[in-house]
This record gives C-alpha cells, sequence and structure tokens, in this order.
C-alpha cells in the first residue's frame, strides 16, 4: 500500500515545493494596489469613461451636452474655469463632480481631467488672444442681435429663432432656455456644434466662423455680434419661468 | 533507536488501546458494490479538515473587531508570506465544500440511501449541510467588506420580519440595533467555535451512523439491496456483509483516497491561479456604487428575494425557509422503503433535475443581477449618437436630464444602460407625451416618481427627448387626433394622385 502511494506523495510534495517557492509567480497572488499615476492618455481616458462620456459623448464628441473634444472651445476656456466647472458644476444640469456626496472627484482627478482634454484634444498652435473672449461682456444689445441672427441663422433656424422643419429646431423655446446657461449659449454661439452633422447640414451647427448658409464663405461674426446675439437668445427668456422654475 | 520507538509505542497501546479503537472502524465491512459513487462524502471531510487547519492559521493573524478586520486581510494578501495563498485555499476550499456536499446528498438521494434504515444518517446530514451553509455565510462576513456588510443587512433585515419577535432577533444577530463592532464579533464566535464545535459534533454523529446501519450497496435494479423491505433488509444486508463484505482500510478506502488527492490538487491550483476570495471595497454605508453579491451558495436565495413581488415577501421568507427544511429533514419518512435504483423512481430524478435547473438559472441570475442599478450608467454609459444627431435644442437638453437624472441607471438606450426598467430606445411607440409625463413625474410599476426632482422645463425636455425614441419612420404611439391626421394625410395622397 505505501508503496503505492509513494507516487502520488511526491507529486504532491513536489508541488507544494514548487507552490512556495514560486511565491512571486502565481496569477492569484494580490498585488497591492499602486497610487494612481494621472499622466497617460490610458488614465485620462478612464477619468472620462467613467465620468463624462453619458453627456459628452463618446470621444468628446456627439453627445446631447457640448462637445468638448473641440480644439477651439479647448483654446478659449481658461483651465481654472474648466476645473471649475467640474469641480463645482455649471447651470441647471453640469454637475459638480468635485462635490459629489460619494465617490466624488478629487483635486488631482480634476486636474487631470482638464490637462488631459487641453493636451489631448486641443491645438496647441492655437492662440487663445486671437480668439473672441470666452466670457459675455457686460454691454450687449439684444436688438441689434436679433437683426444678425435673423441674417445668419435664419436659414436652419427660422427668422425668429422657433426651428424650421427638418432643419433645425427651436432655440428661443423657454424650457430650452431655462436649461441651459448664459454661458452655454455664449459657447454654442461661438463654436457651434460641428458634430452634429445630418445630410440637410453636413457641417453641423457652425460656430462664429461660419460658414453660414446664403451669407459670404468669408463672413465671421465680430466680437460685438456675437455678444449681441448671445444676449437676445437670452432676453428671450421668460424671467417669470426663471424664477418659477425650481 | 526504532527499537526504542516500538518500545514506547506498545506502551501507549497496552495501556490505551488505542490503535483497537481506531482499527475496528476503520477495518469496518463495506459491500463490495461501493465504488466511486461513495468518494463524495470522504471529500467532503478532506475540505472540512482543510477548512479547520487553514481557519486556525487564518485565525493566528485576523483580528476580529470592526475597526482592523478588513486591514488584517489586505496584511494577510500583500505582507505575510503566503498568507494569500492561506486565504485562498481557505476560500476556495469552503466552496468546494459545499459543492461536493450537495454532490453528495444528490448521489444520497438518487440512490436511495437515505432509506430504511438509515433515516438518522440523512437526518444528521441534513443538519451537516444547515451547519456547512451557516459556516458559509459566517465565513463570508468575515471578509467584512461591502459584500459582507450588505449580506449581514439583508439577514438582518429578514430576520426582523418575523412578527413578534423580529426586533429581538435582528438584535440578537447584529448584537445592536444597527451592524456595528458587536456584530463582527457575533459572527467570529459563530464561525470559530460554534459552528465548527456543532459541525464536528454532527460529523461524529453521521459517522456513527455510517458505522452502525452500514453503506448501502449500489442499487441496480435485481441486485439484492436494490429494494428495501422493512421486515427483510437489515438481516439480510447483515448477511450479505458478513459473507461478501470488504474492510473500509485499505481496500475501499483507495478510491477515497486517489479522488481526494485529486480533489486536492485541484484546489491548490484553482487557489494559487484565482487567488483568495475578496475583501471586496470597504464596507462603507454611503457608497451606493458597489454591487453587493453574496458567495456562491446564496446568489440563488439573493436572486429569489429579489425577484419577489413584495405583497409575498413577508409570507414567504418567513415560511420558504422551515417548510423547505422540514421537507428535506421528512425526506426519509415520506419514501423509507422500496425501490432504490433512481431508475425505478422517476419522480425522485425528476426532483433532483427540477432543483438543479432552478438552483441554477436563479444562481446565473444572482451572477448578472439585471435587477440592479448601474450606478455608473448615468455618466459613464454614452447617449448613442444615433440619439443625439437630428435632435432639436430641447431635445438635446433632455437627453441631458436623462443623464443627470440618473434614468440610464435602470434604463438602457440601445440595449446599453441598467436592464432594471424597460429600454427606452422605442418608448415613443409605447406611450404618448401625455404618458410620458405621467410616468415620468409619478413613476409607478416599480419606477418612483421623479416629479419633485424635475423642473417642468425639465419633465418637458425629458418627454421630448423621449418622443423621438423611435425607430426611422415608425409612427409613435397612438395619440389623440392621430387617427384624424392620418385619415387626413390619407386624403391628401389620394387627392395628389
Amino acid at each position: 500500500m505505501s508503496r503505492r502511494c509513494m507516487p502520488s506523495c511526491l507529486v504532491l510534495a513536489l508541488f507544494c515545493l514548487v507552490a512556495s517557492g514560486c511565491d512571486w509567480h502565481l496569477p492569484g497572488k494580490p498585488v497591492r494596489p499602486i497610487a494612481e499615476k494621472l499622466d497617460s492618455r490610458a488614465d485620462f481616458e478612464r477619468l472620462y469613461f467613467v465620468n463624462c462620456l453619458g453627456c459628452h459623448g463618446p470621444d468628446g464628441r456627439t453627445g446631447p451636452a457640448r462637445p468638448l473634444n473641440d480644439p477651439l472651445y479647448l483654446a478659449s476656456i481658461p483651465t481654472a474655469t474648466l476645473e471649475a466647472v467640474i469641480h463645482s458644476g455649471h447651470g441647471p444640469l453640469m454637475p459638480g463632480f468635485g462635490e459629489a456626496p460619494s465617490g466624488g472627484l478629487d483635486e488631482p482627478q480634476i486636474a487631470a481631467l482638464a490637462a488631459g482634454m487641453k493636451h489631448f484634444w486641443g491645438d496647441p498652435s492655437i492662440d487663445s488672444g486671437t480668439l473672441p473672449p470666452y466670457a459675455q461682456p457686460a454691454e450687449a444689445d439684444p436688438v441689434a442681435g436679433q437683426a444678425v441672427f435673423s441674417t445668419v441663422c435664419a436659414s436652419c433656424h427660422g427668422a425668429d429663432g422657433s426651428g424650421l422643419e427638418g432643419m433645425a429646431g427651436s432655440v428661443v423655446d423657454n424650457d430650452y432656455l431655462l436649461l441651459v446657461s448664459d454661458q452655454a449659449l455664449r459657447s454654442t454661439v461661438l463654436f457651434g456644434r460641428t458634430d452634429l452633422m445630418t445630410p440637410k447640414m453636413p457641417g453641423g451647427c457652425p460656430g462664429y466662423r461660419g460658414p453660414f448658409e446664403g451669407q459670404p464663405s468669408d463672413r465671421v461674426l465680430t466680437d460685438r455680434e456675437i455678444a449681441d446675439v448671445t444676449a437676445w437668445l437670452v432676453s428671450n427668456r421668460s424671467s417669470y419661468a426663471r424664477e418659477g422654475a425650481r | 533507536m526504532i527499537r526504542m520507538l516500538k518500545g514506547a509505542w506498545e506502551w501507549i497501546e497496552d495501556r490505551t488501546g488505542i490503535a483497537e479503537v481506531v482499527r475496528e472502524p476503520m477495518t469496518h465491512p463495506v459491500p463490495r458494490s461501493a465504488k466511486w459513487w461513495y468518494v463524495f462524502g470522504s471529500c467532503t471531510l478532506m475540505f472540512f479538515m482543510i477548512q479547520v487547519v487553514t481557519g486556525i492559521c487564518l485565525a493566528l493573524v485576523y483580528a476580529p473587531s470592526a475597526a482592523t478586520a478588513y486591514d488584517s486581510l489586505l496584511y494577510l494578501n500583500y505582507d505575510v508570506p503566503m498568507g494569500w495563498m492561506l486565504r485562498a485555499i481557505h476560500g476556495w476550499s469552503s466552496n468546494a465544500m459545499v459543492f461536493m456536499m450537495l454532490v453528495h446528498m444528490v448521489q444520497v438521494f438518487l440512490h436511495g440511501a437515505y432509506k430504511y434504515p438509515r433515516e438518522m444518517t440523512w437526518i444528521f446530514g441534513v443538519a451537516l449541510l444547515l451547519t456547512t451553509l451557516g459556516l458559509a455565510f459566517t465565513g463570508q462576513v468575515m471578509r467584512w467588506d461591502a459584500d459582507a456588510y450588505w449580506g449581514v443587512g439583508i439577514g438582518a433585515s429578514m430576520m426582523g420580519r418575523f412578527p413578534v419577535i423580529g426586533g429581538w432577533l435582528t438584535h440578537l444577530v447584529l448584537g445592536g440595533p444597527i451592524i456595528g463592532g458587536d456584530t463582527l464579533s457575533r459572527f467570529f464566535t459563530l464561525h470559530v467555535f460554534v459552528l465548527p464545535g456543532i459541525a464536528i459534533a454532527l460529523i461524529g454523529g453521521h459517522l456513527m451512523m455510517v458505522l452502525k446501519q452500514g453503506i448501502s450497496e449500489d442499487p441496480k435494479p435485481g441486485t439484492p439491496g436494490a429494494f428495501v423491505d422493512k421486515a427483510t433488509y437489515k438481516a439480510e444486508y447483515k448477511e450479505r456483509i458478513r459473507r461478501k463484505g470488504i474492510p473500509f482500510f485499505p481496500v475501499a478506502a483507495q478510491r477515497d483516497m486517489v479522488f481526494c488527492g485529486v480533489m486536492l490538487i485541484t484546489l491548490i491550483i484553482v487557489a494559487a491561479w484565482y487567488g483568495p476570495i475578496g475583501p471586496g471595497p470597504r464596507p462603507d454605508p454611503t457608497l451606493i456604487d458597489v454591487t453587493p453579491r453574496p458567495d456562491f451558495p446564496f446568489l440563488w436565495i439573493f436572486a429569489v428575494l429579489a425577484l419577489l413581488t413584495p405583497a409575498v415577501e413577508d409570507y414567504l421568507i418567513i415560511t420558504a425557509a422551515p417548510i423547505l427544511l422540514l421537507a428535506l429533514f421528512m425526506v426519509p419518512f415520506l419514501g423509507g422503503t422500496g425501490a432504490r435504483s433512481p431508475s425505478s423512481r422517476p419522480i425522485a430524478v425528476l426532483v433532483v433535475i427540477l432543483l438543479i435547473s432552478g438552483v441554477g438559472v436563479l444562481s446565473m441570475l444572482g451572477v448578472t443581477s439585471p435587477w440592479s442599478p448601474h450606478m455608473q450608467a448615468w455618466t459613464s454609459d454614452a447617449v448613442p449618437p444615433s440619439f443625439v444627431r437630428s435632435r432639436s435644442p430641447l431635445e438635446l437638453q433632455g437627453a441631458i436630464v436623462l443623464q443627470h437624472s440618473q434614468c440610464r441607471n435602470c434604463h438602457a438606450l440601445d440595449g446599453i444602460g441598467g436592464a432594471r426598467g424597460p429600454d427606452l430606445s422605442d418608448v415613443a411607440l409605447r406611450l404618448t407625451p401625455d404618458q410620458l409625463v405621467r410616468q415620468v413625474q409619478q413613476g409607478g410599476g416599480n419606477m418612483p416618481a421623479f416629479g419633485k426632482n424635475l423642473s417642468s422645463s425639465e419633465t418637458r425636455a425629458v418627454v421630448a427627448f423621449l418622443d423621438t425614441c423611435h425607430p426611422p419612420g415608425a409612427r409613435p404611439a397612438n395619440r389623440p387626433g392621430a387617427r384624424l391626421e392620418a385619415l387626413r394625410e390619407l386624403d391628401a395622397k389620394r387627392a395628389g394622385n
């Protein structure tokens, strides 16, 4: 009996020896998680995929919310503003990820997200000084803005902004205006939604550089016109409803 | 030297008679036909012994207090040489023990080995099953991670459903009204003192019964012993064993040893390959984006609890367990005599098939748990671009509201998102805008009401978006005036022709 058991005993003993000797080679050995490094594209994409993708779209485009993978937009927005928006949220719908009750983003992660967007999606050759200012100036004329709108935006949104069937929807709908901030309106006037291409609008919604349908191809909105159009869009928001909305 | 040792052994044997005591049960005669079907019980016992040994080693390091338990597991995993292997073997061996016990039980049931006169063997076995499940559950709590925390919480709230004594039972289990430091101490005491003690006693009883009533023969139809008749079985069995039996050790035990050896090597390979089980995320009740899941023996119960309609929960939770237990204990009294072979007992075979497939399907559901919301879906599952293009500004804001209000945690778009509620890709075919407003605001059908969380603009935006959710070209859900519109369209077409 003992002789018959010998081979299996030997195999077992050998296995135990090998197992204890190869402690560091075995696939099941748990590895202590190392502190997060946040410098690679993979780190940035992981943060973006978990936190931003839902609204801002896969690869930063074609989401319902503002495209972030937009070199002009990224050149325009100051890094501190971008970080503040990620941290504290913005407008009625962008949540503050630094203030989430649990599992929120910490400062290094927010900084990595903002820096990653600018680094991986931005274009360093764009000089932000040549762009219109990011923030809306205090003085703007809504009446003049309406006139500009009805010339450059009317081919898609209609002269009064209430939308054209089969083209683009209304931008004066009060519910829409109540759900977006003034800055979001300005950013859309500035940079458009070039990611939302349709067969009838192959370039999506253009930004301030056009091209605008029915206008000369070199037609570019001036700083003043941008401010006026934004002011006119904002003026369509019913102040009564704004106060009653929340 | 050898002579001295031999002398010492002879002295011990002379004074204690230990060899004689051991030889008697080890060499007891067993039927010659007890072959490979009969190895599962020994294997279960081997896994139990592994549990005892590795458990003692683990207890040397494990710190059973709520503040330190989790960290002591990390210490075992990362710092103690081969500590992770110890944890891995203990964890996988516990799974293997439950599994092997169930296999043993199915074999005993199918071969009718529980029938007269071995009823008590079965009853000890069922008690052992309960004890083992208790060990598995309390062992899961020892990990003191999110799974453990929520597992204990669910167990305690089940206790709380019992009328009158519910509150007292919860207090007894948790060591207080809520999960706290005392909770872990209680479960530790159960896991390392009480339940192993009970298990050892029950194993003793079980083996005593095996010795007293013997092992049943392979119930091949037509062979003696395949039919149990109370009047004659006992005497005939004794006679057959006396004439044809073989000693358990070393003859019949060879198969057990080979099987146990193979299982032991498998266990070590699995432990080395897959590593220790857990610990999962820390037990923090404020972290909601964990998906707690019990260990495999309890997955099917987890699925049953999740799928029960709330109306019957109370009654079923209180009555189902006692009824199931009673049924298990009653098995040898419900069919204690007659044919033993599975080929002559179709109902028994059917019961086993139903139980295995039922528990299997429920366990698989427990793994995928489609009823659990995906807590990350609202930020990490994109709105498919086809749902974004050609939408108006308001509809786009509606899509943002859909994400922002975490609707996606339960609802999918294009199959991506939670599976708790219906996929919204074609919701406009099912509900009119008015019905959508009502559903969003008031909830219903297991969906919470969002009326208080959404402004009227947000509701209108999300409904505007949802109303675009239908396959291209499909006619949206019937709405007031839709029929009239369709007729007018038809008229216009005819007029055009």
